[in-house]
Formats: structure tokens, sequence, C-alpha cells
């Protein structure tokens, strides 16, 4: 057993501007050859951020593979493949919010409770927040999530006692919720849970500003797309379209990431 | 030792109370909360934006020395804890406490980052250990059995009631007619110990469950490993340059597996993946290649074929490692021995004569000769008869697979170096499961794809769960074993069938093929770490021998959660949690020995299974087996397993000791086979046998003269083959797959899981449903002759057209109907593997009528909860 300390902010529901990384720009690239569609990294989300039943700010879609630019078709069920037996196709798509550079959800926010820190991450403040729902509907992927009524939490519902960081509390009813990249833990100095989870080592995270992080050099050298990059909203969440490493051909994944050793799940620190 | 002490009062987390700032106190926070969650949002409405206004961040404030910032450092306790059940990846986990509640669980870094592992099941182990439907009190039985009617007792009462019970069913039956039946829920060593110690010092049956076992029986009886044991450790698949998944959807039921096999695709690797439907692993494969369900030998012996006819295989390898030179009596198919009776001949091409096959540079493998008047011929041209007929065009009538995939396959296999077959449980749920693995293993024994880097049969090398030594001060000598299937007969009729010794005294000359029929009467059944009611085939046959209440005197059963076991249980027994008691976790699927430490308080009056047993151990006179503490009996296990690695056995418990996780066996000693000494009675590869492994109902053998295939061969399914009349009337192959929602029974009730996975569903191709009328969404019956069961319909592009599945695990009281997903499946025994045949099935599939009693919603979750709080 070991005792280690968590700092939650004086008011969690309000804003959070500070980081300790002013100069960074957060991002994600995620593997979808490797993606299995396992949920672990949604379920870690829930746990870490205690999101309400019926809520995900991470979940997995089953998409129709559309190598050309990830013009998202789900298939229409979970793990429900494309194609008729035997021809056939797979593909999993975990979707969260992209953290867009431009991101039009900060744009009609009529009281500035969604807004962008200086590490580009795209937070909502609870306590400004009026339930208007306008961003939801600006965002053009569909990652913010409403508390239409009490949100009920497990196990917090039977226990009164509610599970994940401390820095993430019971919210009220009325509010929108979404991925904050767990900004909590980078202003602890660690990656977004879901980072530390994946077993299939599809998730990579890190600062695009530097050149020489695992994100930059992915987005560098391996075949990345952004989801519906022609909004022009400059998606901080980038993939590797399924078909496009390994399989019996040299990799197309950026050549440093062939190690294995470099994809481990860690409690690897952001910088 | 471990230095760092778990506290063990009441509350282990005592200490960590203080260190919490009792301005934080989580209960004065969530009162304010519960209380105000409306009024944030109207105030927020109304324009009360001031950060402050709110009245639940004023809760949160602290009273004054905050840090600059106004931020609050709360104090958590990191555990190490361990994901202990038979998925076999048992993971090493964080368990996160506050407060004395577990808020968290995480990935707890290995020794080496490349076991670090933990999945969505993992992370949910809050909603377990506070789950409304947890055991809370001991309970006895006042309603008929199965009713779900208790009322709640004391632990005195319970260890009483048990221990009474097992004193008077011996004097009256003997020891053996009390039962423990221990499943396959915890790992770990101390809980196995637990109920092991009390079957060996009482004489009590052990009995277990009977899945697993063919295909790993099958690869043995050639001398390679299997799906759970032996081969190359886990991280060796990313050596690999081809991967073969044989029946194995890893990606679902062992994803920590899938990282490796990724590694190795990076690297360039090939993944086949054999499998009738298009699973998340077929999806993944460089090519997928579909078969009929249940013709598996038939593509093994077609690849054989391939091998054989094309010359594909190692000679000289095979000349100096196999027993396919040796000599095979015509007449008995055993092998020819010189005239002391114990060296085998093989057929010397140079002096035209049979000398000791060991001494024999170029032995014949082709060809028939006469030695004494014998009649012989090489073991290989028996094998290479048996395989001549299986051409590829010719097992395509029984496989569906394309000829020109077999030879791709075969000459692939062949001509890759490093080829590595992951076999599983997809072919070991045959009643022809172990002619999977025989065929296999074969593969390998001809190419020598084993026994180096990159290249195995199976992923269980080194696994830490067979090198764990037992505790010191353990009670000697075994339980008498049965087999859940035989243990069942026993319930039923007062006997069982055994295979005897084939000379009538010593089984180490070989059994007799027929079983006999013994007395073994089973008045009473402890079932502990285990759901069996769910986990056994056509459950409904046990349920009948638990709820007919003059086959059993004594039904017990100890578990954390109400399961379906629990349902019919005259003594119900809490037990804790995993994080709730210390313990040491050996596993399948790597090589650590995990320490998994006691993080949390038992909840109510939950006991451990070491505590439950040392109960009634005591009361029976066997306390002494049971005095130390959990820790105490973890280290010795971790002492005595040192002692036996010998020179390595410092520098393992020193690392157990500094992090709580140890290799065991190093990297070089998890590569299986590199010896060319293999477990097999000759010592070498067996493609060809003289004496045929049996499990029947534990291990020994039969020989070959005996009347039992000395050789891989094609045997079809016991029901779901083409060949059945059956087929006719219930033309559907019916599995019940392993999903990442469940493992077995194990999270049923998990709310996180629940959301995305609610319900049972059954997958039907598309050809399937609209042949039946059946569109996605409805509720639909499974059923054949022996039984049946409801489920959503999920019409799917996924389902080979003539199979249907539904996942494993669901209990009956979450399906509509009170069904359960075995009810369709049968209890049959094959007496060489003792395998339970789980997609053996035939079935039909019909939209639930309206009235019927499948539509009955499902039962609540359930009596014994309700039980619970009523009294």
């Amino acid at each position: 057993m070991q005792t280690t300390d968590l700092k939650s902010p004086a008011n969690p529901f309000g804003r959070h501007d500070w980081t300790p990384y002013p100069k960074s720009r957060w991002g994600m690239v995620i593997d979808l050859d490797r993606c299995i569609g396992c949920w672990t990294c949604a379920v870690a989300c829930k746990s870490n951020n205690d999101v309400p039943i019926g809520m995900w700010w991470n979940r997995i879609l089953t998409i129709d593979e559309d190598p050309s630019g990830l013009d998202v078709q789900t298939t229409g069920g979970i793990d429900e493949p494309a194609g008729d037996y035997p021809n056939l196709s797979l593909s999993f798509l975990p979707v969260q919010c992209f953290h867009c550079d431009n991101p039009p959800c900060t744009e009609v926010c009529p009281v500035a409770a969604t807004y962008k820190r200086e590490d580009g991450i795209v937070m909502v403040d609870w306590d400004r927040c009026i339930g208007c729902r306008y961003c939801m509907i600006a965002c053009p992927y569909d990652m913010r999530v409403f508390n239409w009524s009490v949100p009920v939490q497990v196990p917090a519902n039977e226990t009164d006692y509610h599970v994940g960081d401390p820095a993430k509390p019971p919210r009220p009813k009325g509010v929108v919720e979404k991925c904050d990249f767990c900004y909590q833990r980078i202003d602890d100095g660690l990656q977004p849970f879901c980072i530390e989870v994946c077993p299939a080592r599809a998730r990579v995270f890190g600062d695009l500003n530097d050149p020489d992080s695992d994100v930059s050099q992915l987005v560098a050298h391996a075949p990345v797309a952004q989801v519906r990059a022609d909004f022009g909203t400059e998606p901080k969440v980038y993939y590797i379209p399924a078909g496009q490493s390994g399989g019996g051909a040299p990799s197309a994944v950026a050549p440093r990431f062939v190690d294995p050793e470099r994809r481990d799940l860690t409690k690897a620190e952001v910088s | 030792m471990p230095t760092e002490q778990v506290p063990q009062q009441e509350d282990p987390t005592d200490e960590g109370a203080d260190l919490l700032d009792s301005r934080f106190s989580r209960r004065g926070f969530l009162g304010a909360t519960a209380a105000v969650g409306a009024t944030v949002a109207v105030a927020a409405s109304v324009g009360g934006l001031a950060s402050g206004s709110n009245p639940v961040v004023r809760a949160l404030q602290p009273d004054g020395d905050s840090a600059a910032d106004g931020s609050i450092t709360v104090k958590e306790q990191v555990y190490n804890v361990v994901c202990s059940q038979n998925c076999w990846q048992t993971c090493r986990l964080e368990a996160h406490v506050r407060d004395g509640r577990l808020v968290k669980t995480a990935m707890n870094p290995f020794p080496e980052s490349r076991y670090n592992r933990i999945c969505l099941r993992g992370l949910s182990h809050a909603q377990w250990v506070y789950n409304p439907a947890r055991l809370k009190f001991p309970m006895k039985r006042v309603g008929p059995r199965g009713s779900g009617q208790w009322r709640r007792i004391t632990w005195d009462e319970a260890v009483d009631t048990i221990a009474s019970s097992m004193t008077s069913i011996r004097d009256r039956y003997g020891p053996k007619a009390f039962a423990i039946f221990t499943g396959t829920g915890n790992y770990a060593s101390v809980a196995g110990y637990a109920s092991s110690a009390l079957a060996k010092a009482f004489g009590a049956t052990s009995a277990s469950i009977s899945v697993d076992e063919a295909e790993t029986l099958g690869t043995f009886q050639v001398g390679l490993g299997s799906s759970w044991l032996g081969g190359n450790e886990p991280l060796d698949m990313s050596n690999a340059d081809l991967l073969i998944m044989w029946g194995n959807n890893l990606t679902e039921a062992q994803v920590q597996e899938w990282h490796f096999v990724a590694d190795a695709k990076d690297r360039g690797a090939s993944l086949v993946v054999i499998d009738p439907n298009f699973t998340t692993t077929a999806s993944k494969a460089t090519k997928w290649i579909p078969l009929r369900p249940g013709s598996d030998p038939a593509l093994g012996l077609s690849l054989l074929n391939v091998l054989v006819t094309e010359k594909l295989y190692d000679e000289p390898f095979v000349i100096a490692n196999t027993t396919l030179p040796f000599l095979v009596r015509d007449h008995d198919g055993m092998f020819l021995r010189g005239s002391g009776g114990t060296e085998i001949l093989a057929w010397d091409l140079d002096t035209k004569s049979a000398r000791p096959a060991k001494t024999v540079k170029r032995p014949a493998l082709e060809g028939s000769f006469v030695v004494n008047g014998v009649s012989v011929r090489p073991a290989f041209a028996r094998l290479s008869e048996r395989v001549a007929l299986w051409t590829p065009e010719y097992a395509e009538t029984f496989t569906q697979v394309p000829p020109a995939d077999v030879r791709w396959l075969a000459r692939t296999y062949a001509a890759t170096k490093k080829s590595f077959i992951f076999p599983s449980m997809g072919i070991d749920r045959w009643w022809n499961g172990d002619m999977n693995g025989r065929a296999i293993a074969t593969m390998a024994a001809l190419t020598h794809n084993f026994g180096q880097p990159g290249a195995a049969i199976g992923a269980a090398g080194g696994a830490s769960a067979f090198v764990l030594a037992p505790p010191t001060g353990a009670p000697t000598g075994t339980a008498p074993y049965l087999p859940d299937i035989a243990a069942f007969d026993a319930i039923d009729t007062g006997k069982t069938k055994i295979l005897v010794p084939l000379d009538g005294t010593n089984p180490a000359n070989g059994l007799a093929k027929e079983p006999v029929e013994v007395d073994w009467p089973i008045k009473a059944i402890w079932f502990n770490e285990s759901n069996q009611v769910s986990n056994t085939q056509q459950s409904k046959r046990l349920i009948g021998l638990l709820t007919d209440e003059t086959k059993l005197e004594l039904v017990v059963v100890s578990d954390s959660m109400p399961t379906d076991t629990v349902r019919y249980a005259d003594i119900v027994l809490p037990v804790t949690h995993w994080f709730e008691n210390d313990d040491v976790v050996g596993t399948i699927s790597h090589p650590f020995a995990l320490r998994n430490e006691r993080s949390l308080p038992p909840p109510f009056e939950a006991k451990s299974d070491y505590e439950a047993f040392g109960l009634v151990a005591a009361k029976l006179g066997f306390g002494e087996y049971y005095t130390r503490s959990e820790k105490a009996v973890a280290d010795s296990i971790m002492v005595a397993t040192a002692a036996s690695l010998g020179a390595t056995g410092p520098s393992v418990l020193r690392q157990y000791n500094a992090v709580g996780a140890a290799r065991l066996l190093s990297p070089e000693a998890c590569i299986g086979n590199t010896s060319m000494t293999f477990a097999t009675p000759t010592g070498r590869l067996e493609p060809y046998s003289e004496r045929v492994l049996v499990n029947y109902p534990s291990g020994g053998w039969i020989p070959t003269s005996a009347g039992v295939d000395p050789l891989p061969g094609w045997e079809p399914p016991i029901q779901a083959w083409p060949d059945n009349a059956l087929y006719k009337k219930y033309p559907l192959v019916y599995m019940t797959e392993h999903t990442r929602w469940r493992v077995h029974t194990i999270y049923f009730n998990q709310p996180w899981l629940r959301e995305v996975d609610p319900e049972p569903y059954v997958d039907l191709s598309r050809d399937d449903a609209k042949a039946r009328g059946i569109v996605a969404g409805d509720y639909v019956e499974i059923f054949n002759d022996t039984g049946s069961t409801a489920a959503r319909a999920r019409v799917t592009g996924k389902m080979r057209p003539g199979m249907v599945s539904v996942p494993k695990g669901w209990q009956r009281f979450q399906v509509k109907g009170d069904t359960g997903y075995s009810d369709p499946t049968f209890n049959w025994v094959n007496q060489r593997t003792m395998n339970g045949s789980w997609f053996d099935n035939l079935v039909e599939v019909r939209k639930v009528s309206p009235g019927s009693s499948m539509e009955a919603p499902p039962v609540t979750l359930m009596a014994a909860g309700a039980a619970q709080n009523a009294s």
C-alpha cells in the first residue's frame, strides 16, 4: 500500500483556466488497426469521471470503413460488420470530444460556460452552464451529453460514495458534460486515464506543439486522418485508419512505433 | 517478506481516514449534494454565476489553510490487488481507496511493461464491491429448495449445520459422499488452498468443471502445448512471422493477448484466423478462413495431407524426435520392441533389418516389413496412409474450405520458420475437440514449428499458476476427484462410471476402454468459487438434482453475489470480494506471481473462503490447517515456490517483496519444448501413439491395442453434423460464445457493462432470420428437445448461416421465461476427454409467440436480496 496525494480544485464545478503547461497543445492519436472495440477506454472514462448512467464521454462506434476520409457511417449495431457473409469488414471508432482547435461549441455558448484553455482543452464550467444545449447542436460530432434529470451515478446511488477523481463532483441536473482529457490528471502531470488502460495499445497522447512527442511523430509519419476535417474544426484527436498498418506488409505506422515497448501502458507523465 | 502490513483491525483503512483531510468529509459533501442538485441549475439559470455561490462548492471549501490556489489535497491509499477470475489474463491492479472505500481500480505496472494490463471489467470492480445485491449474511433455506426463501442465521449456526452434516454423512456413507465443488471463480492460491485442504483432510470428493480439456488432451497426446498449458509465453507471439488463431477469439475472450499479435503485425507478420464466424479477431486477420462448425479435425487432416504429400515436413527432425520412424505391429497397432521388450525398433535402410530406433541413422518411413514373423510398418506409413484420404478436395466436402486455401496455409506454415498456432476454446467445446488438438500438434511436430522464439502451439509457456508451490503444512495426499458430469451422475444414482486398470490392479499399466460403474454416493455438496448451475451444460439437469430433495441432504453455496447456484442453496455463505483479503495469485497468461493485498474491510458478515472453510474444519478437528493468517499462508506459498526455483529463488522473493509481482521463470525458460525430451510415454513427439491419453474421470491412458485411435483422425461432432437426422428438425448449430462483457458468469450485474450490453441477445445470420420471418429486435426462442431459452434477435453478417450464438454468462433471473443459455445444450460425456461439448448442439429458433411462458419477465434480482432485507 502506498499513499498518494491528489489535488482537487477548490471549486471542481467552476472555470479552470490555469494549467502548468500553457505552451502545450494536447492531442491524441488512435490506431484503428489495433482497436478491438473492447470499450475499456469508455469504462475507464466512466470510472475516472464518475460519468452518470446513460451517458458516455467516450464511446465506441462500429463503422463502415471509409479510408478516404472517415466520414463516419455506423453500421447500425454494436460490433456489426459491414458487408455480407463472408465478404465482411469490421472497424471501430472510439470517439470523445475532439478538443477542436476551432471549436464551434465555444462560439455559441451564450454564457461562456464552454471555453478553451490555453493548452487547447475544451472545458465546461458547470457553475455557468445554463443547460441551453446550444453547444450540443453546434458540435458536429455529437460528443456532448446532457443531464436531463438528476444524474444517477453507480455505486454512489446506493452507497452515498462517489468513485473516480475527487475533482469530478456529482453534477447537478441541467448541465452539459463531455470529455475534458482528464484535465486534472494532466495538471498533476499524468496522462488521461483512457491512455493508460488500452489493452490494444491503440491510444497515444501528448503535446502536438512538441515535434518530438509521440503524437507529433505519428501525425507527421503515419497516415492519420481527422473525422470530417472538411468542417475546418481542426480536431486534435487523430486516427490511423484501419487497414493502413500491419497485415503482412511492412507497417505504415511511424517507424519508432514498431518498437512494441514504445506503446506500452505506463503511468506516463504528460511531458 | 513484505514489510508493509495491512492492519487487521475492523477497518483496515482507519489509518487512512486520519490522513484524509477531515474537512473534505465525503459524507458531508454528498449529503449536501443530494439536497442541492436541482437548486444549482435553478440558481445558475437566474444568473447566479459567480464562483462560490454554489452551495455544493461551499460544502467543499476548506475552512482555512488551503493551498494558495484554493485547491484541496486528498489522500488516497493505493493497494496491490489482482483481478483473479478465469479469463486467465490475471491483471495486476491498483485499488484506490479513500476513506476506507474503493474509488477506482487502475492499471498497476508489472516489472515488465509489456504485461501491463487492465480491461473494462477490471475497471468496474467498485460496482461489484458495492453492489446492492451482494450477499450480506449467512442464510438458511426456509422454503422449498430453489424458492429463494431463506432466513438470516449466524455464522455459528451455519458452521454447525455444515459440520454436523459432514459428520453424519461420513458416518453413514463415508467421507466421499460429501463433495466440495470448486470452480474457477478465483485464481488466488490461498482461496484454492482453503477448499482443497478441507477436501483432503476430510477425504471429501473434490469436484470441478469439465471444460477446456479436449483440445489440450489432444495436443498433449502429441507432446506439445495447448491453449492453456505449455507453449511459449504470450509476449513471444510478437516474435512470430505467422500467427494462426484457431477457434480463438482473443480480442474478446483474452483481450490482453491481442497487443502481442498486433505487435507482430506491425513487424509484418501475417495473422490467419480459422473460425466459422466473423469475430473481431477475424476482422483483424490477414486471412480469415471460415469453415463449417465442428469440421476442424477435417481441416487439420487436410493440412497434414499437404504437409505429407508435398514433403513439407522436416525429415531429419521427424526421424530424430518423433515416433514416426518406429515400427508398428500391423495386428494391434503397438510398437515393435526388441528382444528385451524395452527398445522400440525401426527399420534400418542400411542394414535392412529392424534395430533399436535410437541407433538407426537412416530409418524407413514407408514400406512394409516382417520381423520375426510379425508384420510391421513404420508409424510414418500409418500417418501417411491416414492422411492420404484427406486431400484438400475431399476435406472440402466436410469443411467447405476451398482447397487452394488449405494448400496455401500448409505451405505457408511449413515455409515460415516462426509459425505460432494459438488454438483455443472454439475448437475445444466439441465432441471431437481432442482430435483438433492432435492434428494441430502433429502439424508442429512435422515441421518443428515450436520450441523457439516465435514458434509454438499455445501461449501459456511458463505460466505462473503451474509454478507456484503449495503452502507448507498443507495436508498430504489427494482428494478423490470427479469432474462435474460424473459428479452429477453420482448425485443422481449413487453411482458413477470410471475407467479401471486393464490388468485389474495397476492403472500405470493402462486402463480398459470401457468404463465400469462403481458406487459413489454423493449426499451433500458445497459449491465454492463456482456458479455451476450457470456454468454446466444442460443446467436443468443439475437444477433437477438440486431441487429433488431426496438426492442431496445439504447444498452449501459460498459466493459474494446471488448467482443461479446460490438460488438452490440450503446454506448461503457470504464471502469476500478479492480485494477484501490477502492472497497470492498465479495464472495461465503470464509468468508472474502477484500479491493481492487486503484493501477493504469485508462488508456486513462476509468472510473469506479461507475463514469459512477454516471454521468448518475447526469444528471437524482439522483446524490445524487453518491457524495462520491468510497473508502468512500466501507468504509460505512464495517461500516454498522460491525454494523450488533453486538458484533464482532468492531474487524472485526479493522482487515479490519489493513490488508485489515477481517473474517466476526467465524468458528463456518460458519458451516451451526447447529440449527434445517430451512429456509423452516414449519421450518423443507422438503423432502416432500406442498409449492414448484419457481424462475419464481423471488422467490415464488406454493402449492402442484396446481399440483407441493412435493417430489424429476424423470423428464427427456427436450432434451438430449434417449426417444427423436431427438436423432436419433442428438445422442450426448453437454456440454460447464468450464476450468481453463477462467472464463466464462473473460481472453479470455491473451497471456500466449492462448499459452497453443490457440484455441477452442471439446472433442470427441474415439468411436464417429471413427464412424464419425474424427481424432484428424480435424476441425469439432458441429450442430443441432438451430445453429452450429466449433472447433478443440480432441479425448480423457476422454469423455463418446455419449457426446461432447466445453469449455466455447471463443469470436465469435476467432472462425472460426464467431460462438459461445452457438449457438447449447436452449433458453428455465423451469418455476420452471428459469435456463438455458446449457447441455441439442443434437448435431451431422461432419468434416468441404471444402468451408463451417465454414472455414471462425476468425474475427480479433476486429473491436473495429481498430475503436478506426482510430478515
